[in-house]
């Protein structure tokens, strides 16, 4: 059935993918990329990993903000300045909650659909 | 085919681990990676065939026709001959069918009246009624489903389907002998004798006009209102017998009577149900005036019947043929017990209602099928008035004499729609979980910009954030929120397929299986995953797939 053959690709994926949930970093960046955008038609735009690299050559790049969580209770928040804009603020906090968010869900399923329980 | 979580070899070794998330999650991998050893097979297959088993548990009951709920898109039939008898019955109240024929058939006459309505009201003319058209039509025709207004109107007009539902509601409720689809005069005559009883009344604060306008319609569709408003004391009752204001109460009787489980059709006043009682002339006695006699409710009226029942139902088994005749004098004292069940539903927090339900069917659950039986043969009366059946539940289980609650009418409705409330949830979720999975383990997330903001992660699903200094923060604060609500929908679907599947499980070790141990489980999950089930995404229809059966069977 084609919901079947979604969901196996779909765990497939799981299984090539996740590793280490064991904790959570969130590194943000600010930067400019006008002049990347300008002189440089090759980059692939649609790869972050592409982008971050050019943009580092460019020396335009800058880690704002850097969350690291350990599920043993500990959080560490590293800023580059104190008042970082509200935007910044409210993306990096939005990344931080998609990773907790995703990783207790993941965590959940496995817990209760594989049968061991703990909720 | 799949496995079900607590099948054979797999329960015996799962029963017997012990999770301790407090233990941190090397020890959380580590069992995992035991399970993989011991099964000889990985926790991912584990997870895969488990809910493999369960899409095609949802598959058979809703082949064996247990459950159907609304697809997303016109399937070829329908297994659920309930649902389409009352989508045919609300087309034909609205006259968009001449006569409800109460076959259970999708046939073109019925796509024919289903397009011309959603024509009418403003939807994607499709043929089948899917949710918005089901919303549509549970607004316009159902009592307790509260109207949107301003979606009804085209420019300063309602639209057809509202002006239908108007007629419709004008002839329910007692104020013109038949609905005035066709008939501008009679429409006329009907608001006139509404804004006699709402004057009476005091329904509003300002004078009801006689026209079309949304004060008006406001005040026609808030059922719970026009109950309070016949609830207050009025005294004196007019002394004229033809004024609206008692076929308005006896048709709005006949209404929460129908809601209640009651057998009476809510038909608006048939002209037939009072008549005046002549007074005994005794000699040296002026004869009384025609306006003074007494308004009594002739009792071979079927609201006659159901409201003795309805008394009898309340202790006042002696007093009830009297209560009932005497109706039109009476009715203040119905109505207020009507209101008073309606404030104790409004106080019923949604928590308990799932569970005032399982208690009095777990007590019981040989009678699972005859109450699915009775459920789906009651058609319009499962799609209305649940709000008023758990206060009638409510005030039951309060009872002091503890009377035993039986299993008849009102608990199948609520079994049936509390169920179905459930497996929709269910449902959506196992179907909106592979998209999910294949979203979230995308590394660049959709949507990323780099001319605003991009959003990755790795294989550790740790995130990296770059923001375009020059990028427009509106479209960044757009991508944030959905980001926000990806990873919220994302983890509202593990959660209620995890619970899901966990209760089944449970239910299934305690040897309740089949879809009497599905129906329970719903049951006892509905409340606690309806809050979730508002945070997943809309999908597309779960396709019929006949063949393998996993469904544990009784």
């Amino acid at each position: 059935m084609p919901e079947e053959r979604g969901l196996r690709a779909a765990l497939e994926r799981l299984r090539e993918t996740t590793c280490d949930l064991t904790s959570l970093e969130v590194q943000t960046y600010t930067g400019n990329l006008e002049v990347l955008f300008d002189k440089d038609k090759d980059v692939d735009l649609t790869s972050f990993e592409a982008v971050l690299k050019k943009v580092k050559v460019s020396g335009t790049l800058k880690l704002a903000a850097m969350t690291k969580v350990n599920f043993d209770g500990d959080t560490f928040l590293l800023t580059s300045e104190n008042d970082l804009p509200p935007h910044v603020q409210r993306a990096h906090a939005a990344a931080v909650q998609a990773g907790m968010e995703t990783r207790e869900a993941l965590l959940s399923i496995f817990a209760n659909v594989i049968g061991l329980g703990g909720q | 085919m799949g496995r079900h979580p607590m099948q054979g070899e797999t329960v015996a070794l799962f029963s017997q681990m012990k999770v301790n998330f407090t233990e941190g999650l090397d020890h959380f991998r580590q069992t995992i990676f035991a399970a993989q050893t011991a099964l000889h097979a990985p926790p991912d297959e584990i997870l895969f065939n488990n809910l493999s088993a369960l899409a095609q548990d949802f598959d058979i009951a809703r082949s064996n026709g247990i459950f159907d709920p609304l697809p997303e898109e016109a399937p070829r039939e329908s297994h659920d001959a309930s649902r389409t008898r009352t989508i045919r019955s609300r087309l034909a109240c609205l006259g968009y069918l001449r006569l409800d024929s109460r076959l259970p058939i999708i046939d073109p006459l019925l796509i024919h009246a289903i397009k011309k309505f959603q024509h009418d009201a403003g939807l994607t003319e499709d043929g089948w009624v899917g949710r918005q058209t089901w919303q549509a039509l549970q607004e316009l025709v159902g009592f307790e489903s509260p109207l949107h207004i301003n979606r009804w109107f085209a420019g300063n007009f309602p639209n057809s389907a509202l002006q239908r539902a108007i007629a419709l509601r004008l002839h329910v409720l007692g104020l013109t002998d038949t609905p005035a689809f066709d008939d501008p005069d009679k429409l006329d005559a009907g608001l006139h004798r509404l804004q006699a009883v709402t004057a009476f009344l005091h329904l509003s604060a300002q004078d009801i006009k006689p026209e079309i306008c949304p004060a008006t319609i406001a005040l026609l569709f808030d059922q719970d209102l026009l109950v309070q408003g016949l609830a207050a004391e009025l005294s004196p009752l007019p002394e004229d017998g033809d004024h609206p204001l008692f076929s308005f109460a006896a048709s709005l009787a006949k209404v929460e009577l129908w809601l209640a489980g009651y057998d009476v059709a809510p038909d608006g006043y048939q002209g037939k149900e009072f008549f005046k009682r002549t007074p005994i002339r005794r000699r040296g006695r002026q004869r009384m005036p025609l306006g003074q006699q007494p308004l009594l409710l002739s009792d071979d009226a079927k609201l006659f019947t159901a409201l003795t029942t309805y008394w009898q139902d309340h202790g006042k088994e002696g007093e009830s043929p009297g209560l009932a005749q005497r109706f039109a004098g009476e009715f203040p004292l119905f109505f207020r017990m009507i209101d008073a069940a309606l404030r104790a539903r409004n106080s019923l927090p949604e928590s308990e209602k799932s569970a005032m339900i399982y208690h009095v069917v777990a007590k019981q659950p040989e009678q699972l099928e005859a109450i699915w039986q009775t459920a789906l043969s009651l058609d319009d009366q499962i799609w209305d008035g649940m709000g008023r059946v758990f206060g009638w539940l409510h005030n039951l289980t309060r009872r002091p004499d503890g009377k035993e609650i039986v299993i008849g009418r009102n608990i199948s409705r609520l079994v049936y729609h509390q169920a179905m409330t459930g497996y929709d949830i269910a449902r959506q979720a196992l179907q909106a979980f592979p998209a999910q999975l294949d979203n979230i383990f995308q590394r660049e997330l959709q949507g990323s910009d780099p001319h605003h903001i991009m959003m990755c992660h790795d294989r550790d699903l740790d995130f990296k954030v770059f923001i375009n200094g020059r990028g427009d923060q509106e479209k960044i604060n757009q991508f944030i929120d959905q980001v926000t609500l990806t990873s919220r929908s994302f983890a509202a679907t593990c959660r209620i397929i995890g619970v899901f599947v966990s209760t089944l499980s449970l239910f299934i070790s305690q040897g309740r299986t089949g879809w009497a141990g599905l129906i329970l489980t719903l049951l006892q999950l509905s409340d606690r995953i309806s809050s979730l089930g508002r945070q997943l995404p809309a999908v597309p229809n779960f396709p019929t797939t006949p063949g393998a059966n996993v469904l544990p069977r009784t």
